[in-house]
């Protein structure tokens, strides 16, 4: 930056005297400012505009002003690019700090969060009372974070129809996913999909086993 | 043969089924002989495989699966006689959503699915020829495994709009619905007879679930096994036997029974193989 306001400012000094003809750029470069040949071609234009002194002080003064403004354009358009390079650095790193926050978060073992899976009755998508805080926990956290993406997976037990068993996974889904809309996640965070009875947890044909298939599991996405 | 002992009727003895055989990742369609034996592997797939349903000529199977994760309906092509399959299973479709339950039109052309999506499960009638699709119930709530009449005028379905699973009638031209079983906590799995004299289904009575048939004329339900969860029945080409999936030892077989409920016969797989979805094929012609 230092080199480049020496550099506007040699041109000033150096056009105190030109002509109006003389051909203004800035951005020219420091060889030819201080190149013999120029220097000739500067006192030539001199020559030239003799007589018309008046005309060619205002003129001058002109061009003078309009390098200054030029140098301040720069000036200004340097700064603008700084703070643009701040600000995606900063941006940057507020996006590394998010995404070491939302890992950190979901990778606490004793948190709300940490619990991905709720549970229903025989033949029910109704969200039971005591999963309310877990619900709460998830949709908070889509809210703060809409850049984070989740699959909700709907399961059941094997007892029944399988093809309604395979609709009503959906529904335990859906409406795992609209409590969270709800709550302030976004639609397009959250995928649903059912496996129905076909993707058991458990095994066992016991009640403790079936229980425990009867379930919407939150999967988080990277 | 052991038809011959249970109807004495000798017409369903050269025709097939198709059932699954589940393995922990992975599921295997099969065509059988009618009474189970002789299987034959014909396609394999990591992801579960259910609700396979003939073509009424025998020449396809349609069934479900996964892929990328959400049902889809597929068909594959078959050789009936040879119990093998000739060609790649293609997907109907995807519709956007889950694709499930399909029921063939009598006329093999299309076929009814249920398509789930935005937490509603509607039965929609799909073109094979050109995929174009028909939206026939309309509602928020579950309406799946749609069975089309021999006439091709009816569907009966499973809905859950009164909070439970019950069977439903509709015309296939115009919105007609209405329910047909009132007795019994949850009944679902309809499947007209070959003659839409009746409907196989199971009913589960808050004990167990077992396979029953509800008579089109009378509207009475009569329980025909007494397994605990008996589900998936498929209606032999004669209307006379029902097959369906039961449980020994946790393991799935298929058990069969006789449409008067006295007659019973179990199939067991080879190697403790469990096993699930039976159906039914059509009669073969000569």
């Amino acid at each position: 930056m230092t080199i480049k306001i020496l550099l506007v400012t040699g041109l000033i000094a150096v056009c105190v005297g030109c002509s109006s003809k003389t051909k203004m750029n800035a951005d020219i470069e420091q060889r030819d400012l201080f190149d013999g040949s120029d220097r000739r071609s500067f006192e030539q234009s001199a020559e030239l505009v003799e007589g018309s002194e008046v005309a060619s002080e205002a003129e001058l003064r002109a061009q003078q002003d309009e390098l200054k403004r030029e140098f301040e354009r720069e000036e200004q358009r340097l700064l603008e690019e700084r703070a643009k390079l701040d600000a995606e650095n900063a941006e940057k790193q507020e996006a590394m700090q998010r995404e070491t926050d939302i890992k950190e978060r979901l990778t606490q073992n004793d948190s709300l969060l940490s619990q991905r899976s709720i549970f229903y009755d025989f033949d029910s998508s109704v969200i039971k009372q005591e999963y309310r805080p877990l619900v709460e926990a998830h949709g908070n956290f889509l809210k703060q974070y809409p850049s984070v993406r989740i699959r909700i997976e709907g399961n059941c037990d094997d007892r029944g129809s399988r093809e309604y068993n395979l609709a009503l996974g959906q529904s335990r889904a859906e409406q795992l996913k609209q409590a969270l809309v709800r709550i302030g996640a976004r639609q397009d965070q959250i995928d649903v999909v059912s496996y129905g009875a076909e993707r058991p947890f458990a095994f066992g044909i016991d009640s403790d086993s079936r229980s425990k298939n009867r379930r919407s599991d939150l999967i988080y996405i990277d | 043969m052991i038809y011959e002992k249970l109807t004495g009727d000798k017409g369903i003895f050269r025709t097939k089924i198709a059932y699954v055989i589940r393995a922990k990742d992975q599921s295997t369609l099969v065509i059988a002989d009618s009474d189970g034996h002789n299987p034959r592997e014909v396609f394999s797939t990591n992801e579960p495989i259910l609700s396979p349903r003939w073509s009424p000529d025998g020449s396809q199977i349609a069934f479900v699966s996964f892929a990328n994760r959400k049902a889809a309906v597929h068909v594959v092509p078959v050789d009936y006689e040879r119990s093998r399959v000739t060609g790649k299973p293609k997907i109907i479709g995807p519709y956007p959503g889950s694709n499930s339950a399909p029921s063939w039109s009598p006329d093999g052309k299309s076929l009814a699915i249920a398509i789930s999506k935005d937490g509603k499960s509607n039965i929609f009638i799909v073109s094979l020829e050109d995929q174009t699709k028909r939206q026939i119930t309309n509602n928020r709530w579950i309406n799946t495994e749609p069975s089309f009449s021999s006439d091709g005028r009816n569907i009966v379905f499973t809905s859950d709009r009164t909070g439970r699973p019950q069977i439903y009638q509709t015309a296939v031209q115009a919105v007609s619905e209405v329910r047909l079983t009132y007795e019994g906590r949850y009944n679902a799995s309809p499947q007209f007879s070959p003659k839409d004299d009746f409907v196989a289904l199971i009913h589960y009575d808050e004990r167990k679930f077992n396979v029953g048939t509800l008579d089109m004329k009378s509207g009475v339900v009569q329980i025909l096994t007494n397994g605990s969860l008996d589900q998936s029945p498929s209606i032999s080409p004669n209307g006379k036997v029902i097959v369906y999936a039961s449980e020994a030892n946790g393991r799935g077989i298929l058990r069969f029974v006789s449409k008067n409920g006295r007659a019973k016969l179990r199939y067991v797989g080879p190697k403790g193989d469990d096993i699930r979805e039976p159906s039914w094929g059509p009669f073969i012609k000569d």
